[in-house]
């Protein structure tokens, strides 16, 4: 009885350590940091070396097309606590990019902290990073793409396929009323 | 390889490991097609009619979540140019004719189709041409050498060569401006969280909100109030025909004025619209070309 509870109890580790392991044989799992019940659905796909860390209760829901996340060498990719990232999204490190607690990604959002090509002059060169921000309690909508140094306050919503270029800052919008409203993330 | 810090980067064993298998992939992903020497492939490729599609020398197909997608209709033909560079995802697919030129770098979900419901018209990409994340090309568009098309932008008409283009429906600006608007200081703003502006747009290269003010304001000192309308005008949200500021034949030659001055053309509809007359819906028409999106409170 005592095994039995065991095993139950470790089995959602034991089915996370798996999953993450299965994307980068075994490396993986030393490079994330995971918090208390998150959640993994589906495929998530960690390339490169840097750190991940996955706040309490976040949720990666990869069931329709696999979640990016690559942090580069050095680089920092955190999100925080109850974050749900919907299938598709790629988030992408070469210095830092930070979500705040309880945002949301949409589906196919892509963020990525460098342009990695330079616009004008050697395209083989990769600029200098700027880090990616997103505030508590954003949300970050399908298809949205936020470039290199933007910005998004808490609460403010990035609509769908909308682009958030360097120093841009969302609006708030409707969302802390439907927060009130007692609508869901 | 190099990082941002510019050290060159030596291959590990592991990376020259993957770059053999590489080679052998794009053998075998692209076996129907016409390729090149050195051609890789890290990732999937799916081709579709690989007879009408070249693929030139030292082309890389790089992995992603997603995979790859190149499609040719028979008789039609797909040639990519030396050099080129697809991250994962890109989809093109040719009813007629595309050409991708030397050098090309393609961002992650780019889709290149030269027909839609409505037309087939070939589509031809320069050389040394930067497509980013998301980028749509729509059919008969011809871009330049060297331009660059930012993320997520939907191309529906040609751009020249060295141009920027952004947005949708895209916008093209040289690319010598974009680079100087992009290479300023960010501001020093630490308290961002607490204010909130309303985005400006921040590659525009049109007169400044002050300018507009400022030929408002001569002209209606020139034409009506002589040197007193910078005192009439208290509040930029006020309509200009409250208080007898200017009838509606003077701002009829208010808005001629602007458009001639700025070279902006101005929707004479919208600028007839009461809540459109205030000192900042002018400005607003002229600088954004967009009607204000409500009426001032």
């Amino acid at each position: 009885m005592q095994v039995q509870s065991f095993v139950l109890r470790w089995l959602p580790d034991l089915k996370k350590l798996l999953l993450l392991s299965r994307l980068r044989p075994l490396t993986a799992a030393f490079r994330v940091e995971l918090g208390p019940e998150v959640e993994i659905e589906g495929r998530v796909w960690m390339p490169g070396t840097g750190r991940v860390y996955l706040g309490r209760g976040v949720r990666l829901r990869g069931r329709l097309a696999p979640i990016e996340l690559r942090a580069h060498d050095g680089a920092e990719i955190r999100l925080g606590d109850g974050v749900v990232v919907e299938s598709g999204a790629s988030i992408e490190a070469t210095e830092r990019v930070e979500v705040g607690a309880r945002t949301s990604i949409g589906a196919f959002a892509k963020i990525i902290d460098n342009h990695y090509h330079r616009t004008v002059g050697d395209r083989n060169e990769r600029p200098a990073p700027v880090p990616v921000t997103v505030g508590e309690d954003a949300v970050v909508g399908p298809r949205a793409i936020l470039l290199p140094g933007a910005r998004v306050c808490a609460r403010a919503v990035v609509r769908a396929g909308q682009v958030l270029a360097g120093r841009r800052e969302a609006e708030p919008s409707l969302r802390q009323q439907s927060l009130a409203n007692g609508g869901t993330h | 390889m190099s990082g941002h810090n510019g050290a060159p980067k030596r291959k590990t064993m592991r990376e020259m490991g993957t770059a053999l298998d590489s080679f052998a992939r794009a053998r075998w992903m692209l076996r129907s097609a016409k390729q090149g020497k050195r051609v890789r492939c890290y990732g999937r490729v799916l081709v579709e009619g690989g007879t009408g599609i070249q693929v030139s020398t030292r082309v890389v197909f790089l992995k992603g979540m997603i995979p790859t997608e190149l499609r040719c209709a028979p008789g039609a033909e797909l040639v990519i140019g030396p050099q080129s560079m697809f991250n994962y995802g890109v989809s093109i697919v040719a009813d007629r004719s595309i050409q991708i030129g030397a050098r090309c770098r393609f961002g992650s979900f780019v889709q290149v189709r030269d027909c839609d419901e409505r037309r087939i018209a070939p589509i031809v990409i320069g050389d040394n041409v930067w497509l980013a994340h998301g980028v749509v090309v729509e059919p008969g568009v011809t871009i330049g050498d060297g331009s660059v098309v930012a993320a997520g932008a939907v191309v529906s008409m040609s751009v020249p060569p060295g141009m920027l283009a952004f947005g949708n429906p895209v916008q093209i600006f040289p690319l010598e401006d974009a680079e100087a608007d992009l290479d300023e200081a960010p501001p020093s703003n630490d308290n961002w969280e607490r204010e909130v502006e309303a985005p400006t747009p921040t590659l525009r290269t049109g007169p400044s909100r002050e300018e507009v003010r400022a030929a408002i304001i001569e002209w209606l000192d020139d034409t009506r109030h002589f040197g007193e309308a910078a005192n009439l005008i208290t509040d930029d949200a006020m309509p200009l025909r409250d208080r007898g500021l200017l009838d509606s034949l003077g701002l009829v030659e208010l808005v001629l004025m602007l458009e001639e001055r700025f070279e902006t053309p101005i929707d004479r509809d919208v600028a007839a619209r009461p809540e459109c007359q205030s000192m900042r819906a002018l400005v607003d028409l002229v600088t954004l070309q967009s009607p204000p999106s409500a009426a001032p409170p």
